[in-house]
């Protein structure tokens, strides 16, 4: 029988966690500084934007445009927000990956 | 903007508004021009690293799956229909007696024409300037097309098909008339002089078809990335 529950892919994992992390400070730059400071994940900016893209469709972010400056070339700031919906993806995903992280054979080895 | 200031080189700002969907050209071109007055690293530096990101956000946004799909789709179609062409203009104008002294002709083995080297001889002596336009008109070729793109709108409205669904219902519109004549040719004794309206309904229709089914599905590829 086919499995239609979805699952959160690593990258979107990643940009969920780091977007919930920044409060109300999340937009590309942010996000992006954060990967890099955090995890030394040096992430490219239209890999980022077609992942928070896809997150929104599917109900996890949300964005609202704000903060236009002349430093930005007089363009506003996407801001990012993880939905309640999105909140309770990420408690799935850290309860299925704590399942298999706490699997005997798994803990023997790491 | 602060004209005193350094501002990311302007080329790389109008590739990002060409090629970036509205979406999200502001969002990102905001973010990297502000990344770049932030940062404390030389003017050199600077635009190297502008330019990188500019390419691969731009590389990224219009390379993606529907496009590659969609340009593999159009030049497969085009060689697809020169070779026809070829194809159409070697039937009407060669006139070498042991080219149609072959078996495929008429025994239903017609699709060894194509790997056959009279053809490709042809197609190098470039014979372009013996085409004229009445060997590619073809009657009951027109009436099939007309039927089919018909049937093809007409199943598409009514049954919403997918793109995998659409693309398998065209290759089988445009290769019925070359499979049934094929069938044709295996089953029954036909002449090689009585063989010509056979091919050329083979040939002409799918000729006929190509275009407008590539143009319909590209179409349809442009709508699911939209």
């Amino acid at each position: 029988m086919a499995n239609k529950q979805t699952f959160l892919g690593e990258f979107e994992h990643v940009v969920m966690l780091t977007v919930l992390s920044l409060g109300d400070d999340a937009y590309g730059v942010t996000v992006r500084q954060q990967l890099r400071d955090t995890i030394g994940r040096e992430v490219a900016i239209g890999a980022l934007y077609a992942t928070t893209e896809r997150l929104e469709k599917k109900g996890l972010l949300t964005s609202t445009k704000s903060g236009a400056s002349a430093q930005r070339g007089g363009k506003a700031k996407r801001y990012f927000k993880v939905t309640a919906q999105g909140i309770a993806e990420l408690e799935n995903t850290k309860q299925r990956l704590e399942k298999l992280w706490g699997l005997k054979t798994v803990s023997q080895i790491i | 903007m602060n004209n005193n200031k350094p501002h990311p080189p302007r080329l790389a700002l109008w590739l990002l508004d060409v090629t970036l969907p509205d979406t999200v050209k502001d969002d990102i071109t905001g973010d990297l021009t502000e990344e770049y007055c932030g940062s404390t690293d030389t003017g050199l530096t600077k635009n190297k690293w502008f330019w990188h990101q500019t390419i691969a956000t731009c590389w990224r946004f219009t390379m993606t799956k529907q496009k590659l799909t969609s340009i593999g789709l159009a030049t497969l179609s085009i060689l697809l229909f020169g070779l026809i062409a070829y194809s159409i203009l070697f039937l009407s104008v060669a006139d070498d007696p042991v080219s149609f002294q072959k078996a495929y002709w008429t025994d239903g083995n017609f699709h060894q024409f194509f790997f056959d080297e009279p053809l490709w001889q042809f197609i190098g002596a470039n014979n372009l300037s013996q085409l004229t336009i009445d060997m590619f008109i073809h009657l009951p070729s027109l009436v099939w097309t007309v039927a089919a793109l018909g049937l093809f709108v007409l199943v598409k409205k009514q049954f919403a098909l997918s793109f995998s669904k659409q693309l398998l219902a065209a290759v089988i519109l445009i290769l019925l008339p070359y499979v049934g004549g094929v069938a044709y040719f295996s089953l029954n004794e036909v002449a090689l002089n009585q063989a010509g309206p056979i091919l050329a309904l083979m040939l002409i229709s799918a000729l006929y078809l190509l275009l407008p089914f590539t143009h319909l599905l590209v179409k349809e590829l442009k709508a699911v990335q939209a």
